[in-house]
This record gives structure tokens, sequence and C-alpha cells, in this order.
């Protein structure tokens, strides 16, 4: 993208393109990751390298030279997961520039992943730049790309919404009864039958706080066996009327072909119980094990699974909403990268110049000094103070415009023109050391600029 | 509602008598600690209010199964809850308050302010309403729905309470 500082490129497959059987083979473990970002940093052409692997993808990230980039044979060869290239065929995808810029930008705000707005990718894009930086494979653009990336990752979720909408089942009946109740800790709940989904649920409000937990089930092993698996105590009880009115949330999950609560029961219970508070009933079982009627009751608020299904979609339409937000946002950020990147193609320049005008200072401050031979030696220094004096300050403005009119692109191929005005391509032929490489490049801009300022 | 509720009071109890500012009877400070507790005792009701037609609406809202921008934006129930009883614990002992001073220093002076005054009787009222309202919570335990709903009705009836009561006193003072 950039002649000089080189481009940015990714390369490798997601959950949009590839299916899990495939994905799973070219899952990174997180031991394996020196190794392969070892591998990665060596792989022809890439000068810096990142690599990033969840459970909906796996991605090399690479600086490299221009022309062919080595981001894709290097995901597809280098990282010696055995499958072919052709294998692969169709599953790949490869950014390059500006759009691999915002392909990390949304993949840490989490608008790429398989549920929009999931919370764990921020830590797994932060685990990705720690190990690359471990194994030192990123160097200064890729690891500004990720630090970028991650104040990304932070500014959308505390911009938008896009993370604030509980978007599964278990979740939204935890947000309900926190939307009721507040803080969950030591509220009492019943969970009726030891399905999945109700022992998912109940998984989900014993991390909020809710106990103790009374379960009524069939049989008093299945008790034993919930209580083992969520690792909590669990009291066996009864449905009835006593239970109802102790508990505060009541989670149905069991595969009776009838209902087990009735609203007589419920009104019973809502009469009985010592505070008058709220009653959360959530039933996600089919058939349902709660009579819809509870609804009616006052203080009573009843959910079954379509109630919650209809919670959990509409909170998925508003993260959706949120994802125009977040785009926004990433292209902005996109352009802001893009400016410091663009700025770095005036560095080669910048540092060039300097050394032409530091080559004729030191050749006329030899002739001078050759001339002045007379003068004490603190005067021969205050000479060469001079020269030097003299090239910063004339430098001093022409870089900075340089450096600004490179990073918005106001005046393309202007570096080019001041090349040719100070003779610095004839310099270059002259001498290799003219042309430095972008790590020089960047001590020499910033020992530029401490002289500018110092002069 | 609540800054309503506060120039309505000031209104009701400067009254037409506050166009005769020369009196020294109003520098009592009896009457001081009247109008200053029955200030913040009525600013406290209107935040019992508040919670309580926000708790109406968030319940409305859970019940019917539509999360609007009230269940996103709003505190939970128990919060709102909460907000309310505090504010009716903070309201109800300055009303007490705020009517004894008031009688002490209607008593002492020429400005009638006893027992057969109209907006003397609302005060009253409006002390059975929050009294009611604490001994459902206290005695039987009630929260929620039936609190909110009371704490809303109560502020409403007595602020008209108020209003007919200083409009009585500038028709004529006693009922």
């Amino acid at each position: 993208m950039n002649q000089g500082v080189g481009r940015i490129t990714v390369a490798g497959l997601t959950h949009h393109l590839a299916p899990v059987e495939i994905r799973e083979r070219l899952a990174v473990a997180t031991q394996d990751y020196p190794e392969m970002l070892n591998r990665l940093r060596q792989w022809p052409g890439v000068r810096e390298g990142a690599l990033l692997s969840t459970c909906n993808r796996s991605e090399v990230y690479a600086l490299s030279e221009e022309g062919e980039s080595p981001a894709l044979p290097a995901f597809t060869e280098g990282l010696g997961h055995g499958m072919r290239h052709d294998e692969l065929e169709g599953y790949l995808f490869h950014y390059d520039g500006e759009r691999a810029i915002e392909h990390l930008f949304a993949v840490a705000a989490g608008i790429d992943s398989a549920i929009i707005g999931e919370p764990q990718i921020l830590g797994q894009v932060r685990q990705a730049y720690d190990a690359a930086r471990a194994a030192g494979s990123v160097g200064t653009v890729l690891d500004r790309l990720f630090q970028h990336a991650l104040e990304v990752g932070k500014r959308v979720r505390a911009e938008t919404a896009i993370g604030a909408y509980a978007v599964s089942v278990p979740y939204a009946a935890v947000e309900l009864a926190r939307k009721i109740f507040g803080d969950l800790e030591g509220r009492p709940a019943l969970i009726i039958g030891t399905g999945d989904m109700g022992e998912l649920t109940l998984k989900h409000l014993i991390e909020r706080g809710v106990a103790p937990v009374y379960v009524a089930a069939r049989s008093l092993e299945r008790v034993d066996d919930l209580a083992a698996r969520l690792g909590v105590e669990l009291v066996a009880r009864h449905v009835d009327e006593q239970i109802l009115a102790e508990v505060d949330v009541v989670v149905a999950a069991s595969a009776a072909p009838h209902a087990l609560v009735s609203a007589a029961q419920v009104k019973a219970a809502m009469r009985r119980r010592k505070h008058k508070r709220p009653l959360f009933l959530i039933d996600i079982a089919v058939p349902r094990n709660i009579d819809p009627l509870t609804a009616e009751v006052t203080n009573v608020f009843s959910y079954n699974i379509d109630d919650l299904a209809q919670v959990v979609t509409a909170n998925r339409e508003r993260r959706d909403r949120e994802v125009i937000k977040v785009r926004a946002i990433i292209l902005e950020e996109t352009a802001r990268f893009l400016a410091w990147f663009n700025a770095r193609q005036a560095v080669p320049t910048v540092v060039a110049l300097r050394q032409r005008l530091d080559h004729v200072r030191a050749e006329e401050e030899a002739r001078a000094l050759a001339k002045l031979v007379h003068l004490p030696e603190k005067d021969r220094e205050a000479v060469a103070r001079y020269g030097q004096a003299l090239v910063n300050r004339i430098l001093h403005e022409p870089s900075v415009r340089l450096r600004a009119a490179t990073s918005d692109n106001r005046y393309p191929g202007l570096d080019e023109a001041v090349g040719y005005l100070f003779g610095l391509d004839q310099a270059s032929n002259a001498g290799s050391s003219s042309s430095p490489s972008p790590g020089d490049a960047d001590s020499e801009r910033q020992g530029e600029d401490n002289r500018s300022h110092g002069g | 509602m609540m800054p309503l509720g506060l120039v309505l009071y000031a209104v009701g109890v400067m009254g037409p008598e506050a166009v005769v500012p020369a009196d020294t009877h109003f520098f009592n400070p009896l009457f001081q600690v009247h109008v200053t507790a029955f200030l913040v005792a009525y600013a406290a009701f209107g935040v019992a209010f508040c919670g309580g037609v926000m708790y109406l609406l968030l319940a409305r809202d859970i019940r019917r199964k539509q999360l609007t921008q009230f269940f996103l934006r709003l505190p939970s129930l128990e919060a709102l809850d909460s907000i309310g009883q505090r504010a009716v614990w903070v309201g109800f002992p300055l009303l007490i308050v705020g009517l004894a001073t008031g009688i002490a220093w209607g008593q002492h002076g020429t400005h009638a302010w006893g027992l057969g005054q109209a907006k003397v009787l609302s005060a009253f009222v409006t002390l059975v309403i929050y009294l009611y309202y604490l001994v459902r919570r206290v005695v039987f335990r009630w929260s929620g729905r039936h609190c909110a709903i009371v704490a809303v009705i109560g502020y409403v009836l007595s602020l008209a309470l108020l209003l007919a009561g200083s409009f009585a006193g500038r028709l004529g003072g006693h009922l």
C-alpha cells in the first residue's frame, strides 16, 4: 500500500466462510503460540507478524514488503496444520491495507463475531497481542495496530450498546431477574426439573449470587447429580404453596407433560409471603410447567420460553442496530490509524534529506575550519554548533510539513518532489546507507525531532 | 413534578397574607421551621411519587413483555421501591413537625392556623395518607405495586387538597 513503510495484510478463515470442521483443524492452542509466531516471523517477506486464533477464527496479521503478501501463504503453509492449499479453497479470506485494519478493529469491536457484541473477543485480541509481543514478532506498526484495536474495542463498548443486551434465553432470564430484584445476592430460588436449559439458567443465577437453591426433581439422585455438576449445595423440595411463598425466583424446566405450578397455588403463596415482594416465574419447559394464568396475579412476573425468545430476538435486533454506530467508530479510528501509518511514508525522505544536508554541513564545516586554524578550540566548537543549528532550523519546517502532507495525502508525490529537488535519489545511489530500513527511520525520526526542538 | 409541588406549596403557605411583608409575625422561628419542614416533606413525597410512577411503568413493561426504553434505562423494581419507601420515611416525620410548628405558631399570633382551617385539614389528610402507606409497609410488609400506587395517588391527592385548601383560605379562611 505504501512504498517503504510496507503493507498491512490479514489472511485466514472465520465462521463466515469456514465451518467448524475446518476451523477446529486450524485452531492454534495457546501453548503453541510462541512456536507459530516464531515461524511466522521467519517467513519470507514478513517484517512483523501476529496470530489470532479463537473458536470463530484463525488469522495471520503481517506487515510485509510491497508486492505479493506473505500473509496468505504463511497461513496456509507456514502454520503446519497439515492441510493443503486446495483443501482450504473457498474458506479463506485475505484483506489488504485499509480493509485489513478495519477488519481487526471490527473483530475487536465484536461485530465480526458469530454472536454480535460478545464480550470474550476483546480478551482474546489482547492475548494474541501479548503473545506476539512476548515472541518479539510485532514491531512498531503491528504493536500500534493491536493497541489501537484494543482501544477501539473499549470505545465501542463504552459509547454504544453493542454488548448491553442479553442474546441468549438463560441470560435474558437473568437480566429480567436483575431488573426486578436488582441485586440477586442471597435471593432464594427454586428449580423444577433438572433439564439442560434449566441447569444453564440456574448456573447463571448462581453466578449472580442466588442462594439458597431448592430443587424439585423426580428423585434425590438427580438432585445430587445436579449439585455435583454445579458445585453448590441444593435442597430437595416439593412444589407447594409453602416453597413458592419462600422463594423469589422459580425456574421450571422439567419434562412433565402438564403444569406443575397452578395460578391458585401462586395466589395462595403470594398471600402467605412474609414480605410482599414480587415473584419471578421462568418457565422454559415444553409443554409448559407453569400455568399461564399466574401472570395475572399481582406482583407476579411470569415468562415462558417464547416470551424469553421474543426478548432475545428484540435484543439481537437492538444489537444489530448498534452495529451502524460501531461501524462509524471503526471508520473514524481506521482513518486515525491510517494517518499515523501514512505519515511513516515521509520518514525515509526526511531521513535522507537530513543525511544530505548533514553531509553538506560536514563538508563545509571541514573546509571552513581548515581556514580557521588560528581559532581557539572553544571557538572552533562554536562554528561547528552554528552549522548544526542552521541545518536543524532549515530542516524543521519542511520535515513537519512533509509528514503532515503525507499523513492526509494532501500533495501526492510531494516526497518524490523533495527527493528530486535535493537530489536525494542521486545520494541514495551514491551510498546504500542513505536508504534506511523503517526501524532505523523511526529512530532517526525521533533523533531528528529532538534536534529540531533543541534548535 | 417535584418543583411544581414546591411552588404550589409555597403559594399555599404564603397565600394572600404574603402581600404584607412588614408583618414581623413571619420572622418567628416557629414559622420558619414550619415552612422548611413542609417544603422538604412535600419534596420527599414528590420523590416517592416519581419512584412510584417509574415502578409502575417498568412493572407494566415487564408484565407486557415489551422491553422498551423504560426497561433499559430505569433501575430495578426493588431499587425504585426502596427509593419510594425512604422518601416517605423522610417526608412523614417532617410533615408532623411542619404541622405541629404551624399550629403552635398559629396560636401565638393573629394568623389563625388552627384545625378549622382548610389547609390545616388538607395537611392532616396528607398525614393520614402517608401513615396508611407506612402502616401497610411496616405492619403488613407490603412492597412493590401496591405501595407505588399509594405513593402516586397519595401525592396527587395531597397536592389537590393543598390547592383546594389554599383557595379556600383566600376565599374566607375557615370551612
